[in-house]
């Protein structure tokens, strides 16, 4: 209720502004007048009710084109999908649109890779925009970015004033604010958030459709253990396939990391989780030892890939597309898109996607591929900024209507076209005369197919994974309560971040290394009582501790 | 000519008794200025693009971020050691580090000799066209990517690869699994495709070596009624020898270091405890990470190794044969 | 061959044969990756045993793939520039490095020895090295492809040893008829060192073709990328579209195993052209008895 008062304040703050501040033009808008399905749709329950519809024309304060801006920097990591055919980004069509909807001349400062990131941010002077996953590649995050004098931390006034859209994206929900900002509620950059819960998701086990059609059985049944077991041994019995389920060992950390096949064991996930907001550790919990047993049973009964441990996932493809296996894993686009695109012309070839395991038919499995809701790229204003109003006020573009569609889709009339309302990538995009990928033809009019300044569209991922049998997999495959485990996006404390990292990669290694001799059998499961002392020795408890302070902070925030 | 030379400045030296140093540089800058005014520009290079950057070193003992720099991060805890202190005591460290000593002293022990010896047998050949064939397909491997050599590796060692299969008909596996799922054959497989992917390429430097020896000896030794062998033996190989020297004391200033690209490329999680060397558990913990810190302190705990064991060799060798790099 | 035993007979006939398998054992890797360029990728994988044809269909996607990318004909370019220059550079520093510091004479030979060595083991790290390149303006210029990696220490140490081991009588002669340290060097060192400089060449000029890491860090405009580098990002690009990519569907998974074979031909066989151009600096040997008549 707080918090929703809070909103209120904010949103009626911006207005205020607004109207003092600029005659506005009717071309922008907010993310309250969006249509249904886009952007922070999904959220919707969280606008506070108070806020009329008729607000959009109010809701800007920023009018594009920004009239006599100044020149930005902005610095970015080259893209292979585009840097064969472009020498900038302000070369390709959406740099050159952007320059053109915000009045903002860009000058790209481009570096080859993440590694070359990090020594930009080494020099004395830089860009004045940088977008880059500070979260992954730069040692503490944006949050110690912000501590060593990098990134320009915003407040709340800043952006009402510089970034009225952004502002009202971020207060749409509380986990969008909280993944933006350091514990001291400044926020860090203009961040990539996912407008959709569905998009987080997708990710799962992919079976052969047509193999249990001979069998007689049907995919959409099988969702326990012991029925994907019987579908296995079929499949190596009666069509004497070789390699039953075919993965790497990087596939198995997925499926257990994803709780995709822990739930039928009471395990949530092997990964770290939480539970009404206590932090659980998936494998140091004893219910992994059922999951290892299970695996193991499979494995020595020949239905597992034998030497898993040493495939690549060109082994895989291989196997999936030569009929050697029925089972494997893979996300949306990368497995069972890519399979089925290959192997279209293949007579009887056909995928589907099974359901994440669980206790008894028809439930839904504890645990899932998830995402946060702030991920990937964040685009950030330096402390080298002489402008920070004006690199704000561009970076705002993203977030309001015309913005979102610019950098989702494109162009309208070359990258996309309105049928019945709805954008529609063109031809271009998708079957590009040129021989382009449909991410390298992206590449050329969005962001989407990468991170950026703006919120994600489910109608993007919709398009872009179109096959009717990746969009029955996508929905099987969501099928969890993975939302009430899912950790959020928490910030671990600067003075135990040396001891997290180092904790958890030692942990890890050891984790990885015991889990597939487990379920090889060099192992025995005899041993599980002495693995799981062997964790607490390492720390384990010790980690837990780190990342429930971590959690409790958050929740506090 | 040099005995004079060496007399006359001995005696110069008792006239003077002990003469400060900065008189006699004087001395042999005057005399030298030539020499001295040729490395000039060496001398440059390595102030500019060695010396001045390696403040660096002092990462190894900070909290660095870029951002910060190297004078503004802060020290470590333990009086700046923290990164040192994490290494030593991370449940990985004596695995790691017999590890690393195991691959490296193998790969030593095997790879080092072998392109003495491929030159030498070269050497023997009287066929121009024969010989040029086999140098230079010998030194191929050299030139195929570490990805590529490293996945063709996994291929002939899969359950169904050509080394398997040869091992399976000596009896040795049962060829159900990859060799590389078993702990044991690691070493190997990384040792002998080490030799694979070297000894053509190591061989080119004895190559040139070997006609740098003068003819004359040659001639000599046939006067003295040598054999083919005994001139191998007695004039081919010590003409090696300066060469063979040098670079086996640069080898053993290498022990710590083997490059994580291949092992990383060939290891998975089930034969960690014989293939995880330092650089591969550096790797995962700092470089993916970014972890400039904990990166750089142990990678000067493997360069002070390093070069204690290059002062060590080289006061060995100047002490039995009289050679070495100084 | 009046000095041959039959022993030395018997030696000859085993080796002929020993180095003819060990050139096969070495040809082999390269001739699969040519054969594996043209070959079905799919059917590649599930091969078992020696590869010794192309595999149905033969195809030529990957060079086609290869040759779209407008980058590879500029990143042949930038490396050959940097390869001739950087190579100059080398050779000339090198060469006068090591002619210094093998003169035994020299009172500061050793310090100099030692100083250079210790840079072998112990060096500042990538971020000042950064820096410090980008403080002398280098950044996004080839010229930082060239300078900063000058000389090699080991390479110096090679070549040192190689001026050592000419007597040292020859150049005391040459320094009695009154000439100076360039004239020393240039005619009397360098022509018996022949063989050493072609080392040289060969080893600076296959660290040069290979180089893209600097290149990576150094350069912002990919129309200057050198070929490595260009032919690494097609590669990552590829594997990047691993099994948890978001958009796709539609990028093939064979293609870059074809990819990855084909861009190895096309980077490694202009190099191997190298050696044997420097091969017949090998055969002769020298006559010191000749030179010093």
């Amino acid at each position: 209720m707080k918090k929703e008062i809070r909103k209120c304040i904010a949103l009626c703050i911006a207005t205020g502004m607004t109207a003092g501040l600029v005659a506005c033009g009717g071309d922008g808008g907010t993310a309250a007048s969006e249509p249904p399905g886009t952007a922070v749709a999904d959220n919707k329950e969280n606008i506070p009710s108070s806020v009329p519809g008729e607000l959009p024309d109010a809701g800007t304060s920023v009018h594009y084109p920004i009239q006599g801006a100044e020149k930005l920097t902005f610095g970015m990591a080259l893209a292979n999908e585009w840097s064969d055919r472009f020498d900038s980004w302000t070369d390709l069509p959406i740099g050159r649109a952007v320059q053109e909807k915000t009045g903002v001349e860009l000058e790209m400062v481009h570096v080859a890779d993440n590694k070359a990131m990090n020594l930009l941010l080494a020099s004395p002077d830089l860009p004045d925009i940088i977008l880059f996953n500070f979260q992954n590649n730069y040692s503490g995050g944006e949050i110690k970015a912000i501590e060593d004098g990098v990134i320009f931390p915003m407040d709340a006034e800043f952006l009402q004033q510089n970034a009225p859209d952004y502002w009202e994206v971020l207060n749409s929900n509380e986990n969008i604010m909280k993944g933006s900002t350091n514990q001291q509620n400044q926020v860090f950059g203009f961040t990539f958030i996912m407008g959709d819960d569905k998009i987080k998701t997708g990710y799962g086990l992919t079976v052969r459709d047509d193999w249990c059609e001979q069998l007689g059985l049907d995919v959409a049944q099988i969702d326990t253990a012991e029925e994907f077991h019987d579908m296995l041994s079929r499949f190596k019995s009666e069509l004497n396939v070789e390699i039953p389920m075919t993965f790497t060992s990087k596939n198995l950390e997925e499926l257990l990391d994803y709780g995709t096949i822990t739930s039928p064991f009471g395990l949530v996930t092997r990964d770290v989780y939480q539970k009404e907001g206590t932090v659980h550790i998936g494998y140091a919990e004893k219910e992994y030892k059922d999951v290892l047993a299970y695996l193991n049973q499979l494995y020595n009964e020949g239905l597992l890939d034998a030497n898993f441990s040493t495939n690549d996932a060109a082994t895989v493809t291989a196997n999936m597309l030569s009929g050697t296996s029925g089972v494997s894993t893979g996300a949306l686009g990368g497995g069972i898109g890519t399979w089925l695109q290959t192997n279209r012309d293949v007579e009887g070839y056909s995928l589907a996607g099974l359901h994440n395991l669980v206790e008894n038919d028809g439930d839904k499995s504890l645990y899932g591929f998830y995402k946060t809701d702030v991920i990937g790229k964040t685009a950030v204003i330096t402390n080298s900024c002489e402008n920070k109003e004006l690199a704000a006020q561009f970076l705002n573009y993203g977030y309001t209507d015309e913005g979102h569609m610019l950098y989702v889709f494109g162009v309208e009339g070359e990258s996309y076209e309105m049928v019945d309302g709805e954008p529609q990538y063109t031809e271009y995009i998708m079957h590009n005369p040129d021989g382009l990928t449909v991410k390298k033809a992206m590449s050329e009019y969005t962001l989407s197919w990468d991170n950026g300044p703006f919120v994600q569209d489910l109608r993007q991922k919709l398009q872009s994974a179109s096959m009717p049998e990746q969009l029955a997999a996508w929905d099987v495959w969501d099928d969890t309560t993975v939302e009430e485990y899912f950790l959020p996006k928490i910030a671990i404390a600067q003075e135990d971040l040396a001891e997290y990292s180092s904790l958890r990669s030692d942990i890890k290694t050891y984790v990885n290394e015991m889990t597939i001799k487990f379920v090889r059998g060099t192992e025995s499961l005899d041993h599980f009582d002495e693995y799981l002392a062997t964790l607490e020795s390492m720390g384990v408890s010790r980690l837990t501790e780190i990342i429930q302070a971590a959690t409790d902070e958050y929740y506090a925030r | 000519m040099k005995k004079a030379d060496n007399i006359r400045q001995a005696k110069r030296q008792a006239e003077t008794g002990k003469r400060s140093f900065g008189i006699r540089l004087e001395k042999d800058l005057k005399r030298n200025y030539g020499a001295y005014l040729l490395f000039l520009p060496v001398a440059l290079y390595y102030i500019l693009f060695a010396y001045k950057p390696m403040y660096g070193i002092l990462v190894a003992f900070k909290d660095f971020t870029p951002a910060r720099g190297v004078w503004e991060s802060p020290w470590t805890s333990g009086y700046g050691f923290g990164h040192f202190i994490s290494f030593f005591k991370s449940f990985y460290f004596t695995r790691v580090l017999k590890n690393t000593l195991i691959i490296s002293f193998s790969t030593l022990l095997v790879t080092f000799p072998a392109p003495i010896v491929l030159a030498l047998l070269l050497n023997e050949v009287r066929g121009t066209k024969f010989k040029r064939t086999i140098q230079t397909l010998s030194y191929m491997p050299h030139f195929i990517s570490l990805v590529v050599i490293c996945s063709m590796l996994r291929l002939f060692v899969a359950d169904n690869g050509i080394v398997t299969g040869f091992l399976k008909t000596l009896g040795i596996v049962d060829g159900t699994y990859s060799l590389l799922s078993m702990e044991n054959y690691f070493v190997p497989i990384y040792v002998f495709s080490g030799l694979w992917q070297t000894v053509g390429w190591n061989a080119i430097i004895y190559m040139s070596a070997l006609s740098g020896i003068d003819q004359g000896l040659y001639e000599a030794a046939r006067i003295d009624g040598a054999g083919k062998f005994k001139q191998m033996w007695h004039v081919t190989l010590p003409g090696l020898m300066p060469t063979i020297v040098m670079l086996l004391i640069l080898r053993i200033g290498q022990i710590m270091s083997i490059g994580h690209e291949k092992i990383i490329l060939l290891y998975n999680e089930e034969i960690y405890s014989t293939a995880d060397v330092i650089s591969s558990f550096v790797y995962r913990k700092g470089l993916l990470e970014y972890n400039w810190g904990f990166s750089t302190a142990v990678g000067l705990f493997n360069s002070v190794i390093n070069f204690m064991l290059v002062l060590m060799a080289n006061r060995i060798s100047r002490k039995t044969i009289d050679m070495g790099l100084w | 061959m009046r000095y041959k035993s039959k022993g030395y007979t018997v030696f000859t006939v085993f080796n002929y044969i020993f180095l003819g398998l060990v050139g096969f054992a070495c040809l082999y890797p390269l001739y699969y990756v040519v054969i594996a360029s043209f070959s079905d990728p799919v059917k590649l994988i599930s091969h078992d045993g020696m590869l010794l044809f192309p595999l149905e269909e033969f195809t030529l996607d990957g060079y086609r793939m290869v040759f779209s990318n407008r980058l590879v004909m500029s990143g042949y370019r930038n490396t050959l520039i940097v390869l001739f220059v950087g190579l100059c550079f080398n050779m000339v520093l090198t060469v006068m490095g090591a002619y210094v510091i093998s003169l035994r004479k020299l009172m500061l030979r050793k310090p100099f020895t030692i100083l250079i060595i210790v840079t072998m083991y112990f060096n500042g790290g990538m971020i000042p090295t950064y820096l410090n390149v980008s403080s002398l303006g280098m950044i996004d210029s080839l010229w930082s492809l060239i300078i900063p990696g000058a000389v090699t220490t080991s390479n110096l140490l090679i070549m040192r040893s190689a001026f050592m081991a000419v007597p040292e009588s020859l150049s005391e002669a040459a320094e009695i008829d009154g000439a100076g340290h360039r004239q020393i060097l240039l005619q009397v060192m360098l022509p018996l060192v022949k063989a050493t400089l072609a080392v040289m060449v060969l080893y600076y000029g296959v660290a040069h073709w290979n180089a893209w890491f600097n290149a990576s860090i150094y350069l912002r405009s990919a129309g200057k990328f050198p070929l490595q580098l260009v032919l690494r990002n097609i590669l990552i690009e590829g594997l990047n579209n691993d099994m948890l990519t978001d958009v796709g569907s539609a990028d093939n998974p064979q293609a870059v195993q074809l990819l990855k074979y084909s861009l190895i031909v096309v980077s490694t066989v202009p190099i191997m052209c190298i050696y044997p151009l420097l091969q017949k600096f090998f055969e002769k040997g020298v006559m010191l008895g000749a030179v010093k008549g």
